[in-house]
C-alpha cells in the first residue's frame, strides 16, 4: 500500500544533533513551562485568598471602630451625667435647709432674752459648713449650751470653734456649725 | 554559533524569563498575605479595644449607679433653670406670702464647681420687713419648692416699727447646663 510517506525522499540532516549536554534544555524548557503553570495557578489562588482575608478583615475591622465609637460616645456621655450627679449631689449636700435651723436655734433661746441678731452665713468653698452667729441681751451663758444641745439632737449639727463675747447689756456667740 | 545552539540560549532565556515571573507573583503572594496579616492584627486590636470599651463603660455604668440614680432623681429640679425664671418664681413666692420686699436684687453670678458642671449661679437677696411667723414660713415655703435653692446667708435683726423683724437672706440657685445627646445602646 502506498503511503504519503513513502513519497517523500530521504533529506540531507541540515544540522548536527546537539551536543549530549545541551539535550537537556528542551527538558528544562517544559518542566520550566508546566512548573511556571503550576505556580501561577496556585500563587493566584493564594493571592485570592489573601486579598479575600484582608478585605474580610478590613470589613470587620470598620464594623468594630464603629460599634467602638457608639460605647466611647456612651461612655463620655456617662462620664459628662456622672460629673453632673457629682456636681448635683455636692451642691444638694452643701444646700440643707437653713430655715429649720434659724427657727430651732430662735425657739431654744429662753422667753426671758431676746435676739437681737441671728446670723447664718455659709462658707463659700465649704458649704457644708455654716458659720453661726448670734446677738441677745442677757449674760447666761449657759444658754448657748442648751441651744447647741438642741441644734446637735433635733437638727444634727455640731458646732466647733465656739467664741463668747460679754458685752454690757448683751451676749455675742458664734461658731462653726457641721451637719452631721 | 549553530542555529540549534542559539535556539537554546532563547529557550534558556526563556526558562530565566519564567523564572523571574514566578518570582515576581510569589513577591505579590506574600505582600497580599502580608496586607492580610496586617488587616488580621488591625482588626484584632480593634476587636480588644472594643471588649475594654465595653468593660470600662460597664464598669463605670456599676460604679456609678448610684450617683446616677440620684442625677435621674434630681435632674426634673435642674432641668429648664435659666435667671429669669428663678428671679419670676421667688418674686411670685413672695407676693404670694403677701410680703412687700423692702429690697430685691437680682444677679447672675460665676460659680466655681470642682466638676466644672455648675458655672453660674442666679443670686437673689432680698430684704423683708415683716411678722416673724410669716417670714419664716415664707423661708422655709421656698427651700422646699426650690428645692436646688441654696441660702448662702440668712440674717434676721429686730424691725423698727410695727414689724417684728428684719430678714436679710441672699439665695443662690444653680443654672444646670442643658445634658447631652441621648445615643443609641451598642450591640
Amino acid at each position: 500500500m502506498l503511503v504519503c510517506h513513502d513519497l517523500k525522499k530521504e533529506m540531507e540532516p541540515v544540522a548536527p544533533p546537539l551536543p549530549a549536554s545541551l539535550r537537556v534544555i528542551p527538558v528544562l524548557f517544559y518542566a520550566a513551562v508546566a512548573g511556571c503553570a503550576f505556580f501561577a495557578a496556585y500563587f493566584m489562588i493564594q493571592k485570592n485568598a489573601a486579598v479575600k482575608d484582608r478585605v474580610v478583615q478590613e470589613r470587620i475591622t470598620t464594623t468594630q471602630t464603629k460599634k467602638m465609637v457608639q460605647i466611647q460616645v456612651q461612655y463620655q456621655k456617662l462620664e459628662d451625667d456622672l460629673n453632673r450627679a457629682k456636681s448635683m449631689i455636692e451642691w444638694i449636700r452643701g444646700s440643707h435647709s437653713l430655715q429649720p435651723l434659724a427657727v430651732t436655734i430662735a425657739r431654744s433661746i429662753d422667753a426671758g432674752s431676746n435676739i437681737l441678731e441671728l446670723s447664718l452665713k455659709r462658707n463659700n468653698e465649704n458649704p457644708w459648713q455654716t458659720q453661726f452667729s448670734i446677738q441677745y441681751n442677757g449674760n447666761d451663758s449657759a444658754q448657748m449650751e442648751h441651744t447647741n444641745g438642741i441644734l446637735n439632737d433635733e437638727e444634727g449639727f455640731r458646732s466647733f470653734n465656739p467664741t463668747i463675747t460679754q458685752n454690757d447689756e448683751s451676749l455675742a456667740y458664734s461658731a462653726t456649725l457641721f451637719k452631721q | 554559533m549553530k542555529d540549534k545552539q542559539f535556539a537554546c540560549v532563547i529557550v534558556v532565556f526563556a526558562i530565566i524569563a519564567c523564572f523571574f515571573g514566578i518570582m515576581k507573583m510569589q513577591s505579590k503572594l506574600q505582600d497580599a498575605r502580608k496586607r492580610a496579616t496586617s488587616a488580621k492584627a488591625t482588626a484584632e486590636n480593634i476587636e480588644r479595644q472594643r471588649l475594654n470599651a465595653i468593660n470600662a463603660h460597664q464598669k463605670l455604668q456599676e460604679e456609678s449607679k448610684n450617683e446616677i440614680a440620684y442625677y435621674d432623681l434630681w435632674k426634673p429640679y435642674f432641668k429648664h433653670t435659666s435667671p429669669p425664671d428663678v428671679s419670676e418664681q421667688m418674686n411670685y413666692m413672695v407676693t404670694n406670702a403677701k410680703i412687700t420686699p423692702f429690697k430685691f436684687r437680682a444677679n447672675p453670678y460665676g460659680h466655681k464647681d470642682k466638676y466644672g458642671v455648675i458655672n453660674k449661679v442666679q443670686r437673689v437677696t432680698f430684704e423683708l420687713v415683716d411678722g416673724y411667723a410669716k417670714l419664716f414660713n415664707w423661708l422655709g415655703n421656698l427651700e422646699n419648692d426650690i428645692a436646688t435653692s441654696r441660702i448662702t446667708s440668712l440674717r434676721v435683726t429686730k424691725a423698727t416699727g410695727d414689724a417684728e423683724i428684719k430678714m436679710e437672706v441672699t439665695i443662690d440657685v444653680p443654672i444646670f447646663p442643658n445634658s447631652g445627646k441621648t445615643v443609641d445602646q451598642p450591640s
